[in-house]
């Protein structure tokens, strides 16, 4: 019985903050900070960060949202291969910057912006003595809220990929960009540390 | 998230201070306490306390209490300055004849005077003199405001130059790691003949370093003349340690500018040096009753008592008429009256003249007041916008240097070369440091408006509708 109503407990808690875009992305901050707090290592840290991030994106979406304008040219087996090795990628560009023992504070600016089923939840991110506006874009799914879109200082994870994306595309084609792609997900240095 | 690593190198890392460092309200409140200039404010007060205080007395008799006592040595063999009157039969028949100072033992005198003066009328000059001390008084107050003013202002404006250094230290130290770094790697790349490596890069690397060093020097300066003054005003020595918070941050201040008529009526009622000149001019007026009173006679009460007792009789000599033996006393109403005319209205002229100059004056400084108040707070208005497009520039550099660095690190199509990098981070922080200057310029431009107005323009609100009729005589 007991099992049953924590069950059901959780089942609820899980639909609340699924439904609330702001209480979501706080209780993602909660575990992303108790992870970089407690785990040791870096690596440790970055491959339980890159579970949350899963727990919470949609690569679903925040693929067709960077293929715009392409993404109804492509093929189910083009969108599936597309879509995880974007994940990756992004993985690689996003997962990297925590470290372990790294203090972070975050704060939420403002009100959240829903409009139908998009919602802009505009948060600051302090770490040390760096402050970061990080905005996060996200989409009504039946699952709930899913984020397709990280607005960094103004500048959108999205649309700084569909730029890059777009010219390969459009210039070599879908092969192209997938090599492109996964020889940057291969290249493991990072040229201004 | 991924910025925070990337922009991590524009930023420093505080070490924590071993004295509690002192805040901008804490050192401008030591150097009320200790500063030279203040002390010399209270002083005056005091001195103006002191005449008003005297002034007040004025009114009260005036009463003056001697008492002289002395012993008169023995100035002949014979001590005993009476003789006996002898009957015809030789006997003594109880008279003394005074036959001189008894020469052979010591005698004694005293002598007890107080006289009194209380006046009776003056024709206003006490009351002139009384009003006279407190505009005196009031001077002294605006003294001291002008003094603790002044003293603020400096405290904040060498304040604001050390926060401005203090962040501009910061951005430079980091902006010369990351120079190194990018110097390291274009030498790795040029050991290993890489096809990455760029001759260009070095150039434009050599270029930016030599305009570290021109901001590195040009802060040191700002640096060294902040702390100097805030040394001076804070009345601390040479070698007496000072504690400030390290790094320094310079945030702008929080006060919304009001409308220019707001300080206008605002520092017609509260500038400290209006309202020393407004009681100056009023103790030029009282001054000229006085003089005008001069004209007239002072009536008075006098009166005086003695009482003098020796054991020796009269001694006069030409030298000394002192009474030995006295006791009376009296009392009369009198006035006095000098009768140098033609000097009195001389004088009389002469204040007059001082008087309709001081108000002259005080015509001049409120109408200088007012120019100043304008220029003041046309460069705080000027640097509001300012400061706001300088924030907007900032933000926007940074989010070029956000997005070159995520282009340059992460990007798939290897458009975004390392002088994009260097380029953008060249631009945020010279962005940056634009954006820090146009914050140290609008806080100086409010410190600035708070020592003109004389009222701390941050905590005041200004009405939001003026009344129509404000008490100003500035035009």
């Amino acid at each position: 019985m007991n099992a049953l109503a924590l069950s059901l407990a959780l089942l609820l808690t899980g639909t609340a903050l699924a439904s609330d875009p702001k209480a979501l992305v706080e209780s993602k901050y909660t575990e992303i900070k108790a992870i970089v707090a407690t785990d040791k290592t870096d690596a440790g840290v970055q491959q339980k960060v890159t579970a949350v991030l899963e727990s919470f994106t949609d690569f679903t979406e925040f693929s067709r949202q960077t293929m715009k304008g392409t993404w109804e040219t492509l093929n189910d087996k083009q969108r599936t291969l597309f879509t995880e090795r974007y994940r990756l990628l992004l993985h690689k560009s996003y997962i990297k910057h925590f470290k372990a023992g790294q203090p972070l504070e975050v704060g939420f600016r403002g009100e959240v912006e829903i409009v139908e089923d998009k919602a802009l939840v505009p948060t600051t991110v302090k770490s040390g003595d760096t402050e970061a506006e990080v905005d996060y874009k996200l989409v009504k799914k039946p699952a709930g809220f899913m984020v397709y879109d990280l607005v960094i200082d103004e500048v959108s994870l999205m649309r700084s990929y569909r730029k890059q994306f777009d010219a390969i595309f459009k210039k070599d084609g879908f092969d192209a960009l997938i090599k492109k792609i996964d020889e940057r997900i291969a290249k493991n240095d990072t040229k201004l540390d | 998230m991924f910025s925070l690593t990337a922009l991590g190198f524009l930023l420093g890392t505080a070490l924590p201070p071993s004295t509690p460092p002192l805040s901008l309200e804490s050192a401008q409140a030591m150097a009320l306490e200790r500063s030279p200039l203040m002390a010399a404010a209270r002083a005056s007060l005091d001195a103006f306390e002191a005449q008003y205080r005297e002034a007040w007395w004025a009114w009260w008799p005036k009463i003056d209490v001697k008492f002289l006592a002395t012993g008169i040595p023995p100035q002949a063999e014979d001590a005993d300055n009476t003789q006996v009157v002898k009957n015809p039969d030789g006997s003594d028949s109880g008279y003394r004849v005074v036959t001189g100072p008894d020469l052979d033992s010591w005698n004694f005198w005293m002598k007890f005077d107080i006289t009194g003066y209380v006046p009776l009328y003056t024709f206003g000059k006490i009351s002139s003199l009384q009003a006279m001390s407190e505009h005196g008084v009031e001077v002294g107050h605006a003294a001291e405001k002008l003094a603790a003013a002044e003293l603020r202002f400096q405290v904040a404006r060498a304040w604001y130059g050390l926060a401005l250094s203090s962040e501009l230290k910061t951005l430079i130290d980091d902006g010369e790691d990351q120079v190194r770094k990018a110097r390291e790697r274009l030498e790795k790349l040029d050991e290993e003949d890489s096809p990455e490596f760029d001759q260009a890069d070095l150039f434009r690397l050599r270029i930016y370093e030599s305009q570290v060093k021109k901001v590195v020097l040009n802060n040191r300066h700002l640096e060294a003349v902040s702390r100097t003054g805030l040394r001076v005003a804070l009345g601390f020595r040479e070698d007496e340690p000072l504690a400030l918070p390290e790094p320094m941050k310079l945030t702008r201040v929080d006060a919304d500018l009001g409308p220019v008529n707001c300080y206008v009526d605002l520092a017609a009622q509260q500038r400290p040096e209006l309202a020393m000149k407004r009681h100056e001019v009023a103790v030029k007026r009282l001054e000229i009753d006085r003089k005008w009173a001069d004209f007239f006679p002072d009536f008075f009460l006098a009166g005086s008592f003695t009482y003098a007792y020796s054991t020796v009789v009269q001694q006069d000599s030409a030298f000394s008429s002192t009474v030995f033996n006295a006791l009376g006393g009296g009392g009369a109403i009198g006035f006095k009256l000098d009768l140098d005319y033609p000097g009195k209205l001389a004088r009389y002229r002469k204040v007059e003249a001082d008087a309709a100059r001081g108000q002259a004056e005080l015509l001049v400084a409120e109408a200088q007041l007012r120019v100043e108040l304008e220029d003041v707070w046309r460069t705080a208005s000027e640097q509001v916008e300012l400061l706001s497009s300088a924030e907007r520039s900032m933000k926007a550099a940074r989010s070029l240097l956000v997005l070159r660095t995520h282009e340059y690190e992460n990007g798939v199509d290897e458009n975004t070369k390392f002088k994009d990098v260097l380029d953008s981070a060249v631009t945020y922080v010279t962005q940056k440091s634009e954006w820090l200057s146009a914050t140290h310029a609008f806080n100086g431009a409010m410190i600035r408006l708070t020592r003109v107005v004389g009222e701390d323009v941050t905590r005041y609100q200004c009405p939001k509708k003026l009344p129509s009729a404000a008490p100003s005589s500035i035009p």
